[in-house]
C-alpha cells in the first residue's frame, strides 16, 4: 500500500507485473502454414539484382545457371521473405481497419495480450536468417511463424520500460524442404508520457 | 556549355531503333499492380488461371530501362541525345508534364513488347514554367508486340528546366 504521499514501500513492484499465464501457451508454437501470393520468378529476381547491383549470373543468366552445379536459375537467399509477404490489402485491413488476416496466429494473440498489458510501443530490433537450401526460380514458398521466446522481466530501455520477444519464421519450398529459419526480435514497450505526446502531435 | 538549339532541332522527326522490353508481359507484375492499385488479394494461382490480357497502364512498366546495369548505356538514340544536349547546357531537371495514351489492342500475357521513340517537337525557345526556365520536348512512343502489331501510341511532353525553384507555402 502506498503511504499518504503516494510512495510505495521499497519492496513493492513499481509496475504491476505481467500475467505470464496468458503468454505461456503461445510460446514455442508455430502457426499453420501460410501460402504465398507469388511464385519465385525471374522478373522479381531481376529487379532485386538491379537494385542491389548484384551481377551474379546464377540469378539472371539462364544458360550459365543451367550448366552450373545448381542446374537452373537461383534466387538470392535474402529474398526469401520477399515471397512470403502479406498483400497490401491485408496490411490495410490490419493496420487501418483492425481486421487481421490470421487472427489465430500466436504472434497476433501475443500482440493482443501485450497491448492489453500496456506495452503499446512496438519496435523491430534485429533479424537473423539461417539458410539451409538455395531458393530456386519457380519455387513456391510457404511459411509458418511463431514466438520463440518472450523476456519474463521488464527491460529498462531508452524507449521506455519494455519486453523483448523473438519471432521465428520458417520458410519451406513446395517439397516441404526447410529453406530458412529467420528470427525477428521485437521490443514492445510502455512509451513514457513525453514520447506519447510527441506521437500524438 | 551553351545550348546548341540547332543540334536539338536537327533531332526533331528522328526516330530511335526498336528497343525490346526486358521481360514479357507476365503474371507476377500484373499481380503486383493489381495488389497495389486495386487492393486485389488473390494469389498467383488465381491469376495464372484467369488472366489473359495485361492492364493497359503496365505497358510503360515493361519498357522501362533497368534501374541499374553494370555497363551504363551511352545516349545514342535521338531522344536520349536531345535530352543529353539540354542537360549539358544546364537544363538538368527532367519532368514529364503530360502524357497522352492511345491503346489499339489489349496486350496479352506472354507477349514481348518493343518500342521506339521519335522526337516530335521541341519548343521554339525557352519557356517559363512554375519551377524554372527550360525547353519542352514532345516524345512520341510507339509500342508493338513481337509480331510487329501496333499496341499503343503515346505522346509524352517533357520539360527540361534549369533548376527546380519550388515555392514554399510558409
Amino acid at each position: 500500500m502506498a503511504n499518504k504521499f503516494g510512495v510505495l514501500p521499497f519492496n513493492s513492484p513499481v509496475e504491476p507485473t505481467m500475467d505470464y499465464s496468458k503468454i505461456a501457451p503461445l510460446i514455442g508454437v508455430q502457426s499453420p502454414r501460410h501460402l504465398p501470393h507469388d511464385r519465385v520468378t525471374v522478373e522479381d529476381v531481376d529487379r532485386w539484382c538491379q537494385v542491389m547491383r548484384d551481377t551474379n549470373p546464377l540469378y539472371t543468366d539462364e544458360e550459365y545457371a543451367r550448366q552450373s552445379p545448381h542446374g537452373g536459375l537461383l534466387a538470392p537467399s535474402g529474398m526469401v521473405h520477399v515471397f512470403a509477404l502479406g498483400t497490401m490489402k491485408a496490411a490495410i485491413d490490419q493496420f487501418v481497419h483492425g481486421k487481421c488476416e490470421f487472427p489465430d496466429d500466436p504472434n497476433v494473440k501475443l500482440n493482443t495480450v501485450v497491448e492489453e498489458e500496456g506495452y503499446t510501443g512496438v519496435m523491430a530490433t534485429a533479424q537473423r536468417q539461417q539458410h539451409f537450401r538455395r531458393l530456386r526460380v519457380g519455387d513456391e514458398i510457404h511459411w509458418t511463424l511463431g514466438i520463440a521466446r518472450l523476456s519474463d522481466y521488464d527491460h529498462l530501455t531508452r524507449q521506455g520500460v519494455g519486453r523483448k520477444y523473438q519471432m521465428l519464421y520458417q520458410f519451406f519450398n513446395q517439397n516441404d524442404e526447410l529453406l530458412c529459419n529467420q528470427t525477428f526480435d521485437v521490443l514492445v514497450y510502455r512509451a513514457p508520457m513525453s514520447t506519447r505526446r510527441l506521437y500524438a502531435g | 556549355m551553351a545550348l546548341d538549339i540547332a543540334a536539338v532541332k536537327a533531332l526533331v522527326g528522328k526516330e530511335s531503333a526498336l528497343m525490346a522490353a526486358r521481360h514479357r508481359a507476365n503474371i507476377p507484375d500484373i499481380r503486383h499492380w493489381c495488389e497495389v492499385i486495386r487492393q486485389d488479394n488473390r494469389s498467383y494461382r488465381e491469376f495464372e488461371k484467369s488472366t489473359v490480357s495485361a492492364p493497359a497502364a503496365l505497358l510503360m512498366v515493361w519498357t522501362m530501362p533497368p534501374l541499374w546495369s553494370p555497363e551504363p548505356k551511352a545516349p545514342t538514340e535521338p531522344h536520349e541525345r536531345a535530352i543529353r544536349l539540354l542537360e549539358e547546357a544546364g537544363y538538368t531537371t527532367g519532368l514529364a508534364v503530360a502524357l497522352e495514351q492511345k491503346f489499339m489492342r489489349p496486350l496479352k500475357v506472354g507477349e514481348r513488347l518493343s518500342y521506339k521513340v521519335k522526337v516530335s517537337a521541341v519548343s521554339p525557345g525557352e519557356v517559363e514554367t512554375g519551377i524554372g526556365r527550360g525547353y519542352q520536348l514532345d516524345l512520341h512512343y510507339t509500342f508493338q508486340n513481337q509480331d510487329g502489331e501496333l499496341v499503343s501510341e503515346q505522346v509524352c511532353r517533357r520539360a527540361q528546366v534549369t533548376k527546380v525553384t519550388a515555392q514554399t507555402k510558409h
